[in-house]
């Protein structure tokens, strides 16, 4: 039987660095023909969705995307047509547009359905519009292992804005590989909430591209890590626009044998003068046998910016667990609270109480009882 | 409207001097079987050195340029003579038996000045050839050994010579590396017994005179239990319109708690490509302080390695980069921490100027085994103006969680505010900058002897040189 399988580079470094280090990009491989994955959505008022490529004012502006262009360029070959969502000039949307691919099944209910599946989605954001948009990325262990590959696009008109809020609680068996680009206009903003609580193998990319003066992006990641699972990232930040600014944020628990790479650039080009830009990570380690990466990158071809990255990586702080254990808290109890308050930290900004309850569902919380 | 500070290129007529070199003796240009046993005749090396530079030589035409760092594409080794050794016959012990060209070189950098006042063993190569070693009496009395390596390796200490020369680095790490031990020549070796601590500092001046040379020179330190020491390490070159290359490999051997101090202040021409390997491995207790300025050369690779293999093993990584117009100086630090409550700190600053472009570039690996270490990483990149560059790529890799690892970063420009300030106290405008950026890169010349400070602020100041517009 011939292997149709293709091994394509993802979520490469913008600049390469020693070889060794293993560190400048990724490799996968992924089936030649996966279905259209199915999915709920609700949609507000003030928001259309349309088929085929939303993206109508800068279609002729190829959008780069964090998995990076040899992923695209599968993607495109899929052939798969992507849904789009709109929101016209000075729309401010009534509630998020929800977006859900979980308990949505493929084959029969008791048939574990192997087969890998993808999804594209467009977002165009008007002028002075405003939209939030949350993906519950799920699915049933029962359905065994595959690829999901979901790709969002997104093009931010002025003085838009755009939250994308995604939680993934996916079966450890499953590979996930999420991408994400777009552009933003002058004043635009694009926020990106992820909470990483599920998946095997995740590979996770993102590319926003500050064209507009004055242009934002702000990216919250938290993630879980335990037993063999890992999480490949690759945020890029390219500043063009005027006092455009960004910051990223990323925070999480390493368990068992969990491997996570966090690759983060900052990248001030010429004539971005007034910009500023931030990365922050934040690494609990809980066990010897993890892996743990990082690639902080600030590349600056511009003299008039200010950038910064910090990190911090170990175990809890000695004199936090003291004081913890002078308050009765045991050593493991401690690194549990730290753990959930790491992730809460990044789920406390997400305003819809609904993905905020799966959320504590998923860190072991009771459901709370419906009134 | 805002104006802009113009910056001048250095000045570098203290080092830009140079000599005919028709009476050296030279090898062919490029890189052949045939040049390298030429070079291990002119050497009358043992024969496993021989095979080892044979071998080297074979994994250099098998190992690729990096596909990383700035281009290499100007480098052509076919155009490189890889050995020159200057008219002179033999290592010399005093400065009035050297050549007057060559003595007169390295009175111009001060070498023989600094020799009597603030040194306890001076070594100078000029080009391929080590043309002068001494060492103080008293110094020699207390055991230290500071000589020439070619002699020490067909001397009384080829086997300590044999167990140690490129096992640190060895040529299969990357292209240059292997280059060097195929060509290698000249450079010092140095011993200092057990519990024996120099209150001075030795120090090795590197030369390179000769158009289109290469210089291979090959430093092998060993810093017994308990002692100390601090090297210095300098490096000049005339500028020529065609390349020249450096491709030495430093080996630091650091007993238990003993601690080497090793600093350079770098200025070669910009016409070179500096891509020199600096290892130290350090056992228990012990400890390397690197103190580092990069201001010459036209590329530089430049990334000093610390292996931390004993228990408690400490290093420290102090360094500026000044990139200025026609350079683009990759430099950086690497620690790899393989033993329990080790430590690290690096600290470095980086200055992009006239079209200039420095990049940070690190790599911290926390091994398995290292529980409890600790490393804190610093680094502060400053664009003095709109058409240089700076980047910052630091990695880190951990495999072990009982640790502390912490990196900050920081990249900007110089404050209007701070400038004004300074002018408000009857400063001009560019001594204020020059000043800021003196204080700026203060973490390496507080680390340095006075002397040494004082050349690197005065080619800081040089740097900053430039009419205000």
């Amino acid at each position: 039987m011939m292997d149709n399988t293709k091994n394509i580079h993802i979520n490469k470094l913008p600049v390469r660095t020693w070889n060794k280090l293993k560190m400048n990009e990724a490799s996968i491989e992924l089936g030649p023909k996966p279905s259209q994955a199915l999915y709920k959505d609700e949609i507000p008022s003030g928001v259309d969705r349309v088929s085929g490529k939303a993206i109508g004012p800068m279609s002729d502006i190829p959008v780069n995307t964090g998995l990076g262009e040899e992923f695209d360029a599968y993607v495109t070959d899929m052939g798969i047509k992507s849904v789009g969502y709109i929101t016209e000039d000075g729309v401010e949307a009534d509630a998020p547009l929800y977006i859900s691919y979980g308990g949505v099944r493929h084959g029969k209910e008791d048939e574990p359905a192997t087969d890998d599946k993808i999804g594209l989605i467009d977002f165009t954001v008007g002028e002075k519009s405003s939209l939030t948009v949350i993906q519950d990325i799920a699915d049933d262990d029962s359905r065994g292992a595959y690829t999901f590959v979901l790709q969002n696009k997104y093009h931010i008109a002025e003085g838009g804005s755009l939250t994308l809020i995604q939680v993934n609680r996916l079966g450890k068996e499953v590979c996930l590989c999420n991408d994400i680009g777009g552009y933003v206009a002058d004043g635009g903003k694009f926020s990106l909430i992820q909470v990483i609580l599920g998946g095997g193998v995740n590979y996770y990319g993102s590319n926003t591209g500050l064209t507009g003066n004055g242009s934002g992006v702000s990216i919250d990641v938290a993630y879980s890590l335990d037993g063999e699972a890992s999480l490949d990232m690759n945020y890029v930040v390219d500043h063009r626009g005027r006092n455009s600014e960004s910051n990223i944020g990323v925070s999480g628990v390493m368990k068992g044998s969990s491997k996570k790479l966090f690759r983060g650039t900052i990248d001030f080009h010429k004539g971005c003068a007034g910009a500023k830009g931030a990365e922050i990570e934040d690494v609990l380690l809980i066990d010897d046998t993890i892996v743990n990466q990082t690639i902080p990158l600030i590349l600056c071809d511009e003299e008039d910016v200010e950038g910064s990255h910090g990190a911090t990586i170990g175990r809890l702080d000695e004199h936090l667990l003291t004081y913890m254990k002078s308050r009765g808290i045991s050593e493991k109890d401690a690194y549990v609270l730290m753990e959930r308050a790491k992730i809460d930290a990044v789920a406390g900004k997400i305003e819809d109480d609904r993905i905020k309850g799966i959320i504590r569902t998923c860190m072991g919380d009771e459901p709370e009882a419906e009134v | 409207m805002k104006e802009k500070t113009q910056v001048d290129d250095i000045d570098r007529s203290l080092y830009d001097f140079r000599f005919e070199d028709k009476d050296a003796y030279k090898v062919k240009e490029g890189l052949t079987e045939a040049i390298v046993k030429q070079i291990s005749d002119e050497k009358s090396d043992p024969d496993w050195m021989r095979e080892f530079r044979l071998k080297a030589l074979k994994i250099y035409n098998e190992t690729d340029v990096p596909d990383w760092g700035p281009s290499l594409e100007g480098l052509d080794i076919d155009n490189i003579v890889t050995y020159v050794r200057p008219n002179t016959e033999r290592m010399h012990t005093s400065w009035e038996d050297v050549p007057e060209d060559i003595k007169d070189t390295f009175d111009r950098l001060g070498i023989p000045q600094a020799e009597r006042k603030s040194l306890a063993g001076v070594g100078a190569q000029y080009d391929s050839e080590l043309v002068y070693h001494n060492i103080k009496d008293d110094v020699a009395k207390q055991g230290v050994i500071y000589t020439d390596i070619e002699s020490a390796l067909r001397g009384e200490y080829g086997d300590m010579i044999r167990e140690h020369f490129m096992k640190a680095v060895p040529p299969t790490d990357h292209k240059f590396a292997a280059l060097h031990g195929a060509v290698w020549s000249g450079g010092s070796f140095v011993y200092v017994p057990a519990g024996v601590h120099l209150d001075i500092p030795l120090q090795s001046y590197f030369r390179l005179n000769a158009k289109g040379a290469g210089q291979f020179e090959h430093t092998l330190i060993i810093v017994d239990e308990g002692a100390y020491l601090h090297f210095i390490e300098g490096c000049s070159a005339p500028k020529y319109n065609v390349a020249n290359l450096h491709a030495g490999c430093v080996e630091l051997y650091i007993g238990k708690n003993a601690t080497l101090r090793y600093s350079t202040i770098e200025n070669w021409s910009k016409n070179m490509y500096n891509l020199n390997t600096k290892r130290a491995i350090v056992e228990e207790g012990g400890k390397i302080e690197w103190v580092s300025g990069s201001f010459g050369s036209h590329i530089s690779y430049l990334y000093p390695m610390s292996v931390l293999n004993g228990k408690g093993a400490r290093a420290e990584f102090t360094g500026v980069t000044f990139a200025g117009e026609g350079q683009n100086l990759d430099t950086g630090t690497k620690v790899v921490h393989n033993a329990e409550d080790t430590s690290s700190y690096i600290n470095t600053r980086s200055i992009s100027k006239s079209g200039g472009i420095s990049t940070f570039r690190s790599s911290v690996i926390i091994a398995k085994e290292a529980h409890g270490s600790k490393s804190a990483v610093s680094c502060e990149s400053l664009m003095v103006d709109d058409i240089s560059r700076s980047d910052t790529i630091p990695a880190m890799d951990i495999r072990c969680a009982d640790v502390d690892v912490g990196h900050e970063a920081k990249i900007g420009r110089i404050s209007d505010e701070t400038v004004f300030y300074l002018m408000s106290r009857g400063l001009s405008e560019e001594e204020a900058r020059a000043l800021i950026v003196r204080g700026f890169a203060d973490n390496v010349s507080k680390e340095l002897p006075l002397e040494y400070a004082v050349e690197m602020n005065n080619l800081i100041s040089l740097e900053m040189k430039g009419s205000i517009g």
